[in-house]
């Protein structure tokens, strides 16, 4: 098949209705092609598991995609009827969410969850599906999977769940994984461990994977394109090499300074100062404005240009 | 009486170790048996004053038992807590409680550990309360004292009135600050304040406890997995596996020439941005992306796939 495998765009989320309506996600164009790992970086509040959220219809109620198109593998999601959804979700789409924990379900063993999901898509027969989901467990690196597959989430550490939940969202072999905030909850060294654990799942499914993160650092490791959210809207995007390197809009830039790197600096941390503007609550030009090192005048009172070159895009006064 | 004493450590530890019991299956009850694992296996250190020392390790290692050891949430099941060179053991119960007001502690979860129906105000100053409950200082102290607090670690006096729902993490995490200096503290428990947060939050809060340190004095353990963050901030570092420390020193001496293996292990698992992407498993290069095989699971699956496609 041709073209990208997702396509979004101008896609707007608001939330509420009537004279409480905000918009929450405002004009985001996404494009991953098949295979391609792309990631999506903001601060919380950004809108980015938002985003996420309205690509996998699971908004929560209140909370509805405005306007724009989300054309996954040729067909726009927004107008497909629920049921239609329903059958491509877990299927051609699959999602793992930062804290496995809740996202499990606490009463039904692990491997009797990836069953039923199998079982919802896909005709394998019992032995079959069985037989799947012990392959499922193996490939995403868990010992003795037949043992394990009767365990229940609480049994597993952290680092195991985040797995278990992998094993789920790949079991019926989906086209595009999204993740978000897979490893936020996870010590370093087991972040480290699955980060190389999805990345070698991905090379071996052919998958394309939607990656979610505030951590820069950890997106480059991993990802092909970046897009910078802030304020419901991408401010800046482009190929993980060219973006870390020559950062055309000051948030990236600022964003890129504050990880905390072992260089043996001292004195105080980088820091972006202030907060970002509460949903709905824009200000009248650039949103970054108030917190940027580069901003002017005309940054504050009108909002600023969108500068494109192939493959990026930064919407910022400065970015030319 | 301190001042004149500076080779006594704020704090000291000696051989702590906490036990726990394993629940119980029918035959070792039956035989009176029992399975312990120890959290925290016989460690000993000590904290100078005015330090700012890191506590280093995945989860499980024991450092969050053994910051609650300190603020004395838990009672180690053996070894000794000195306090400015006393025995917390061999302490009155007055003295006891005295103490407990001198060290104090900030959480990981900002969303958890402030009460979501109380309003900031409320918070903070039944905190100034405790401190002094006999003085009975009268509302126009208090109020004064909140501005000086929310003052100190960099907030607006008008937050006061909201909950904490209302706040962001980074604001709830200098609220729980703010509450742990309420009690004016000479020993600040840290566990893990910046991991709930967004990484353009961290430095913020990073450099409030750096602050803190310098102008206060305020002596703190920072229990952390980020190595960058306490290689910045920490005059010392124990590295703790399996109830253990491995490794103790300066950053610069641990973590620029690691002696064991398992520190050497978290240095690798930074993330390192663009300097990480060799880590990747050969043959997964940007150009050979084209190439990957889309099948063998889907495609086995394909066929086995339900109707709609």
């Amino acid at each position: 098949m041709t073209g990208p495998l997702l396509q979004v765009d101008g896609l707007s989320v608001a939330a509420g209705s009537g004279a409480n309506r905000r918009g929450v996600v405002q004009n985001v164009d996404l494009r991953i092609e098949r295979g391609e790992v792309v990631s999506l970086v903001g601060e919380s509040g950004s809108g980015k598991s938002l985003t996420a959220l309205a690509i996998m219809q699971l908004l929560p109620s209140g909370v509805r995609a405005s306007s724009g198109r989300i054309v996954f593998d040729g067909v726009d999601l927004l107008e497909l009827p629920r049921r239609a959804m329903n059958e491509r979700r877990g299927r051609d789409i699959a999602m793992i969410f930062q804290d496995p924990l809740t996202a499990l379900n606490p009463t039904i063993p692990i491997g009797r969850q990836i069953y039923d999901c199998i079982r919802t898509h896909a005709d394998l027969g019992h032995r079959g599906t069985l037989t799947r989901v012990e392959e499922l467990l193996a490939l995403v690196g868990i010992a003795h999977p037949h043992e394990r597959s009767r365990a229940y989430a609480h049994e597993l550490s952290g680092g195991m769940r985040q797995r278990v939940m992998t094993a789920l969202a790949i079991a019926c072999g989906p086209k595009l994984l999204i993740a978000d905030e897979p490893t936020t909850a996870l010590d370093v060294t087991v972040q480290a461990q699955i980060m190389t654990m999805l990345d070698r799942i991905r090379y071996e499914l052919g998958l394309a994977v939607l990656f979610i993160s505030h951590n820069l650092d950890l997106v480059a490791e991993i990802c092909d394109r970046t897009f910078v959210m802030y304020a419901g809207s991408v401010v800046e995007s482009g190929p993980v090499e060219t973006l870390f390197a020559a950062p055309r809009h000051p948030y990236t830039r600022q964003l890129l300074r504050c990880i905390p790197r072992l260089d043996w600096a001292t004195g105080p941390m980088p820091t972006i100062p202030g907060l970002p503007p509460r949903f709905g609550d824009l200000p009248a030009g650039c949103a970054f404005a108030p917190r940027c090192d580069a901003a002017d005048a005309r940054c504050s009172s009108e909002k600023p240009p969108v500068w494109r070159e192939p493959g990026r895009m930064a919407a910022c006064w400065r970015a030319a | 009486m301190d001042a004149s004493l500076p080779a006594i450590p704020l704090c000291e530890l000696r051989d702590i170790r906490k036990e726990y019991v394993l629940r119980r299956g029918l035959l070792e009850r039956f035989n009176r048996t029992e399975r312990r694992v120890a959290a925290v296996d016989g460690i000993s250190m000590a904290i100078p004053r005015g330090e700012i020392f890191g506590l280093v390790g995945e989860s499980g290692s024991g450092k969050s038992t053994l910051g609650q050891i300190m603020v004395r949430l838990i009672e180690p099941t053996s070894g000794q807590l000195l306090y400015q060179g006393a025995d917390v053991a061999a302490l009155s119960a007055a003295e006891r409680h005295e103490l407990r007001h001198r060290v104090q502690m900030v959480f990981q979860d900002t969303s958890s550990s402030l009460n979501p129906r109380k309003r900031i105000r409320r918070t903070l100053s039944e905190a100034l309360r405790a401190r002094d409950a006999d003085k009975r200082r009268n509302t126009k102290a208090i109020r004064d004292e909140l501005a000086s607090l929310m003052n100190q670690v960099g907030l607006d006096a008008v937050l006061l009135d909201r909950f904490p729902h209302e706040l962001s993490g980074g604001q709830r995490q200098r609220v729980g600050i703010a509450r742990a200096l309420a009690m004016a503290p000479e020993l600040l428990v840290a566990d893990e304040p910046v991991s709930s947060l967004d990484v353009s939050m961290q430095g913020q809060i990073v450099n409030l406890l750096q602050d803190l340190n310098r102008e206060l004095g305020l002596t703190i353990l920072l229990i952390s997995h980020d190595l960058a963050i306490v290689a910045r901030i920490c005059g010392q570092i124990a590295v703790m596996k399996d109830g253990k420390i491995v490794e103790t020193g300066p950053p610069s001496r641990v973590l620029a020439a690691p002696v064991h293996p398992y520190t050497r292990t978290l240095l690798d698992s930074i993330p390192r941005g663009l300097h990480g992407r060799q880590r990747r498993p050969a043959g997964t290069e940007d150009a050979n992306r084209a190439l990957v095989p889309a099948r063998s699971f889907r495609e086995r699956l394909i066929p086995e796939l339900k109707a709609g496609e």
